[in-house]
Parts: C-alpha cells; structure tokens; sequence
C-alpha cells in the first residue's frame, strides 16, 4: 500500500517533471560554471599578481554576473523573436509552426477570445479592451522585459568587470556609455545571439526531415514532411 | 522548446534574474574611500621619508620589483624613486579588487590583498590608449 501523501508526491513530480528537471540541471550547471569560472579568475589573478579569491567572492563578483548574464539575455531574446515571429512568420513542414494559412493574429474564433471564449478559458481571456490585449501579448511582453532586464544587467557588471581588468592592466576605466559602445560589449552580445538564431534556424528547419520519437517537439515518426503544426 | 512556454518558469527566471542583477550590483561598490586613504598615507610615508612605512603599503610583486631595479632594499629604492609629491584626492574609480586614485599630482594603482588595499603603482602618467607609464609598478 501506498500513502497517499506520497501518491500525490509522486504525482506532482511526474506532472512537473519537465521543469524540476531543467530546474536541477540549471543549478548544477550554474554551480559547475561558478567552478570553473573562480578556477579561471585566479589564473588571471596570478598572472596579474593579485590575490586569488574563494568561490563566494567570486559568485558575487561582476565577473561571474557579466558571463551569466550574458547568456540568459540571448535565451530570452531568442524565446522572444521565436514567440512574436512564429505568428508572422511559418516554415511549411516545420511542428514548430504553424500552417501558412494562418499566419497573423487569427480570429478571435479560434483564438477563443472574447466572446468566442470557452467556461475554462482564463478570465483575462474573456475579457475586451485592453485587458484582452495585454493578456493576449503577455508571454511575449514577459519575454521581452526578461531579456531587457538580462542585457542591462550584462551590462552593467560588464562594465564593472571590464574596469577591473583596466584597472589590473594599469589602464583607465571607462563609464557605462563608453561601455555600450565597446568592442567587449558587442563582441559578448553578438557571440550569443548569432549561436541562438543558429539553433533557432536548425530546430526549424531539421524538424522538417527528422524525427523524434514522443517528443511533442517533433512530428509523429510517420507524419508526411509537408505536414506543418503537427506535434508528435 | 514549447515545453518551457510557462508562467511559472518565467516568475522563477524573474526572481533570479533579479537576484543576479542584486549580486552584480553588490560587488560594483568596493570602498573606494579606503583606497583613497591608502594612496594618501603611501604619499605622506613617502614625502616624511618613512620608506619602510611606505613599502608596508606596496603589493609584494612591486616591493619586489623596486628591489630588483632599484636602489636596494625596497624602504630605499621607493623613496629613491623621484615620486611627485601628492597630497589631495580628486577622484577615485574602484571596481571588483581594484582601484585607480587620482591625487592632484599622482595616480595611484590599488589592489585588495587580503582584507586591505595596497599599492600595485604610483607615480603613473597617461600615455594615450596604451597602459599609464608608472615610476613605481610591479613585474
């Protein structure tokens, strides 16, 4: 016999195991990234003939802050242009989008908004005016203000870590603005986002021909290569 | 991909994004008046002629090296150094473990050792985009 406390553990596991998932991976990886990353500060600290530090300085350090944020603002991005993109744009044979038929905002039929809304539809989604239009652009809106939010704050401790390294190398700091404008800020932005839009493209374009099966990312291993928006 | 379409992640990735930026910040005040105070009091030790004062405040690598090309042992060869005589602060830039003081007649190169602020160079002088030329500076 099982408890049912723990029958309902297990089941709130197996209904969001996706996300716990990815959840314990992020964190070990980000652990592991702190890690290798105090490792490499104190190589260069060494050469530069300035003390080493220990892991909890680092994770609070610039340095630390500047190379993870400079990865989650292009994650965002790409979620944000793959969002807003998706209903203007489609790849025909592609189970990440859907038939060109469709392409713009739809009705509101089958968006079921309004009055087209369905008893289980969120409140919001009933709703007219612009409630319905903030909630009909929330995913995207949230996406957005999390990637602004991760490129200034790569941006600013970028800018501070830039300064100390400067500063090691007896060399003059430079303001937030200066920053902006610096090869060290493009040359971190762009390496993300090109790498992003790769992934993007691929996805797109190899989940025309290939096949994963029971993945929802991919079509049935049967499904026609012209089939569009169909998930497996 | 569509799997990670989810409010809750996105309230998750706020919170920490949130905290990040938190932590970035945290670490972009270092005390910069702490380093000011320590490029004074090397330029008041070195102008009273105190030079094994002065050294107490160097970083080893540049007590090393002002051995090494100097005149001798550090306390000397840092006062043999030809130093400007600075006495006010006018500004002073600190980021992570590192600090730049100008003084009204010197800039002054900081490094945190330890728990405390020490002196990598002095006497320093811009020379366009490349590193500031320094009388005093490590190896």
């Amino acid at each position: 016999m099982t408890a049912p406390s723990s029958r309902s553990r297990s089941r709130f596991l197996r209904d969001n195991g996706l996300t716990l998932l990815f959840a314990v991976m992020f964190l070990l990886t980000l652990g592991a990234q702190a890690l290798s990353g105090v490792a490499l500060y104190n190589q260069q600290a060494v050469s530069d003939g300035v003390d080493p530090v220990g892991l909890l300085q680092y994770v609070t350090s610039s340095d630390f802050a500047v190379d993870v944020a400079e990865n989650w603002q292009s994650e965002y991005l790409q979620f944000l242009l793959y969002i807003v993109l998706t209903a203007w744009f489609v790849q025909r044979g592609s189970p990440e989008s859907k038939s060109p038929e469709d392409i713009g905002l739809e009705s509101d039929e089958d968006q079921r908004v309004g009055r087209s809304a369905r008893p289980d539809s969120p409140r919001w989604a009933r709703a007219s005016g612009p409630r319905l239009w903030i909630y009909s652009n929330s995913l995207g809106a949230v996406m957005g203000a999390l990637f602004l939010l991760s490129w200034l704050a790569q941006s600013v401790a970028g800018v501070s870590a830039f300064n100390e390294q400067q500063l090691r190398q007896l060399q003059a700091p430079v303001s937030w603005g200066e920053y902006l404008l610096s090869p060290e800020f493009w040359n971190r932005t762009l390496q993300n986002w090109q790498s992003e839009l790769l992934a993007v493209a691929s996805m797109t374009a190899l989940s025309i021909y290939l096949r994963q099966r029971g993945s929802p990312e991919s079509k049935p291993v049967g499904a026609a290569h012209a089939a569009t928006s169909v998930e497996g | 991909m569509r799997g990670w379409r989810r409010p809750a992640v996105a309230l998750a990735a706020v919170a920490v994004g949130t905290a990040t930026l938190v932590t970035g910040c945290s670490s972009l005040r270092p005390d910069g008046a702490a380093a000011a105070s320590v490029a004074q009091r090397f330029h008041q030790d070195v102008r009273r002629g105190d030079g094994r004062a002065a050294c107490a405040l160097l970083v080893e690598s540049t007590a090393q090296e002002l051995e090494q090309s100097g005149d001798g042992p550090c306390p000397r060869s840092v006062l043999a150094a030809r130093l400007p005589d600075a006495q006010g602060v006018r500004g002073t830039d600190a980021y992570g473990r590192a600090a730049m003081v100008r003084m009204d007649h010197d800039v002054v190169f900081l490094a945190v050792v330890g728990n405390r602020w020490q002196v990598r160079a002095a006497g320093c002088e811009p020379d366009g985009q490349a590193p500031y030329q320094c009388l005093v500076k490590g190896g």
